[in-house]
């Protein structure tokens, strides 16, 4: 990890006021985050003795009784209300900065450092965007009536799964059949997925196009528990919000009041698929077919498929053993054929992929097709707002610059910038 | 004496499908090998071909060359007349050499380094060398393959039966290792 140090006076020409501002959301938050976690002690102490004292008849605890008055109104009125705060205004508040006005100034720095190495760069940062963009309706020519379907939003505007945006998402990794199959198994019964993207970054760097962003695939499904009530008189009939089946399209749940008899609780289970970071650039080679690699020999449960290998193999791609021990020891690679493995993966760039997965601390997808190289790391953010540590200290935007910064390492690693090979 | 039978049957019928399994695992083996070398065969016919381009576009320049480029002639001719694939692998490694030497003297040409024709060529010798190195690698991996199963137990009794010998791997030389590195090309 490389050393950074930011000159307070060149964070604060740069930054203005507004740093300050978030200084000081982040030290109230600190400040209340503690004094709620010793509160929650001194509560969790005061329970335990109160209640001993009862069981135990222990006199000299019966002291206890006269203040729990006093602890009570101190939790409604003093804890309750800190912890709103803290939790649905302070936090936000310094989500907020950070991505307005500390994200921006991350990625300006780096990119200036970055141009020194006498490479262009330019970019554009977006907040909020679905990626990918739009290649929707050139991927659905003759699917119009499922693209209508699937993509748009329902009339709640709350955030569902968007078939079409996650099957081209997986397609960058899978092949379109097994892609389909993967998102047409989670959006079936009563499940459903969200997918989303956010924090885009794209532009070309020494002319290479590239685009990283935070990805998310969560696959949800609801549980469904029935409970017969025990008093069966027809007016006592329990009224609830809850998911039911067969009234949205496709199994799109949505809320609906109804009456019952029987007590029902409904359970969402949220199951992570992806959660991380997706970068996308320009291979340095020409080339037909696919290559994935990938690292954990887990991966198959979090992907939701208790065999990857198979599914794979029906979906044209065969398990690859190449000629690199200590490649073959963090990663499995999967193609369409057993030369253009090798040949996309030649010695060097087997040696360079370990250092990265070295570098990144981290489990990853590695998928090369159509000219691109694309890459997913688990559980990493472009940048993650630090809330212990100041942004004037080091601590407070070193990790964060660096992740940016070894993303375009990559870029100089795997010499992608060099494009010596003949390309159409 | 009716279950004896039967036990029998049955036993001699297991041993009957495992014994044509591994004999169709050694057929398949033994044919991802062929297959893989009539891809090197494709591929050195493809990066041979290319060769009468670059001699007539050299041959324009460097009239005081003309050793080098009678050698890459020649190694083309003996590339069509021989037959086996282990020859023809020498043949490129020696044309590789070769090539080594024809650019490093296209240095002393500068209108010859510029000529488009010429850059497009030694891409695309890069490229299909590059090529050629995968599939002898793949090639390798088959070979390997091959020979596990030919000297493992249980297969190798139905290997002796079938008349099946090892292999040779092709050797891979410490620069092919590497990638091309063009610029490198022209810095000796």
């Amino acid at each position: 990890m490389m050393k950074i140090n930011l000159d307070k006076n060149f964070i604060l020409k740069n930054l203005g006021n507004d740093i300050d501002k978030h200084e000081k959301f982040r030290k109230f938050h600190l400040f209340f985050e503690r004094f709620l976690k010793y509160t929650k002690y001194f509560f969790v102490g005061y329970i335990i003795l109160f209640v001993v004292g009862i069981i135990f008849e222990i006199k000299e605890l019966n002291v206890l009784n006269k203040y729990l008055f006093f602890i009570i109104l101190f939790y409604i009125f003093v804890y309750l209300p800190i912890k709103y705060i803290d939790t649905y205004y302070l936090k936000r508040k310094i989500i907020e900065g950070f991505n307005k006005i500390i994200k921006p100034f991350m990625l300006k720095i780096v990119f200036k450092y970055l141009e020194k190495n006498k490479k262009k760069i330019d970019y554009k940062y977006n907040e909020n965007k679905i990626f990918p963009f739009n290649e929707i309706k050139k991927m659905f020519p003759l699917k119009e009536n499922i693209y209508s379907i699937y993509i748009k939003k329902d009339r709640n505007d709350t955030k569902i799964g968007k078939y079409g945006e996650t099957l081209i998402f997986l397609t960058r990794f899978f092949p379109s059949f097994m892609s389909e199959m993967l998102v047409s198994s989670m959006f079936k019964d009563r499940k459903w997925f969200e997918y989303y993207t956010e924090d885009v970054i794209e532009g070309h760097y020494a002319s290479i196009p590239f685009v990283f962003l935070d990805v998310s695939l969560y696959k949800n499904e609801i549980k469904k528990k029935e409970v017969e009530k025990k008093d069966n008189h027809p007016n006592s009939a329990f009224s609830f919000y809850g998911f039911v089946d067969g009234t949205g399209n496709f199994g799109i749940p949505t809320y609906q009041r109804i009456k019952t008899n029987k007590k029902v609780y409904y359970t969402l289970e949220k199951e992570k698929i992806l959660d991380g970071l997706f970068y996308e650039t320009k291979f340095n080679k020409n080339f037909e077919g696919r290559v994935l690699v990938v690292s954990e020999k887990e991966f198959s449960n979090s992907l939701g498929f208790s065999k990857l290998i198979d599914i794979l193999e029906t979906a044209g791609l065969k398990k690859t053993r190449l000629d690199s021990p200590e490649f073959e020891k963090y990663f499995r690679v999967y193609s369409s054929d057993e030369i253009l493995a090798r040949y996309i993966l030649t010695h060097n760039l087997m040696e360079k992929l370990v250092q990265i997965k070295k570098e990144f601390n981290t489990d990853l997808i590695i998928s090369f097709y159509k000219g691109n190289i694309a890459f997913y790391l688990d559980n990493i953010e472009i940048a993650q707002p630090n809330l212990e540590y100041s942004f004037y200290s080091s601590e407070g935007y070193e990790k964060n610059i660096n992740i940016i910064l070894n993303l375009f390492n990559i870029i100089e690693e795997l010499n992608l910038d060099k494009q010596i090979w003949k390309n159409s | 004496m009716n279950n004896v039978l039967i036990y029998t049957i049955l036993v001699l019928t297991i041993i009957g499908i495992i014994v044509v399994a591994l004999y169709n695992k050694l057929v398949a083996l033994k044919n991802e090998i062929t297959n893989l070398e009539g891809a090197i065969n494709t591929l050195l016919k493809k990066r041979f071909d290319l060769v009468p381009n670059l001699v007539a576009a050299a041959k324009q320049y460097m009239k005081h060359e003309t050793d080098i480029v009678d050698k890459i002639t020649k190694s083309r001719e003996k590339m069509l007349a021989s037959n086996t694939l282990e020859e023809q692998m020498q043949i490129n490694d020696e044309m590789n050499n070769l090539l080594k030497t024809f650019f490093i003297n296209v240095e002393n040409y500068p209108d010859l380094k510029a000529n488009q024709n010429i850059l497009q060529l030694q891409q695309a010798l890069s490229e299909i060398e590059e090529q050629i190195s995968a599939a002898r690698r793949a090639y390798n991996q088959a070979v390997t393959n091959y020979n596990n199963a030919i000297e493992m137990f249980p297969t190798n009794i139905i290997a002796k039966y079938m008349n099946l010998k090892p292999k040779k791997v092709f050797e891979i030389t410490e620069e092919e290792k590497e990638n091309i590195n063009v610029s490198k090309l022209f810095k000796d």
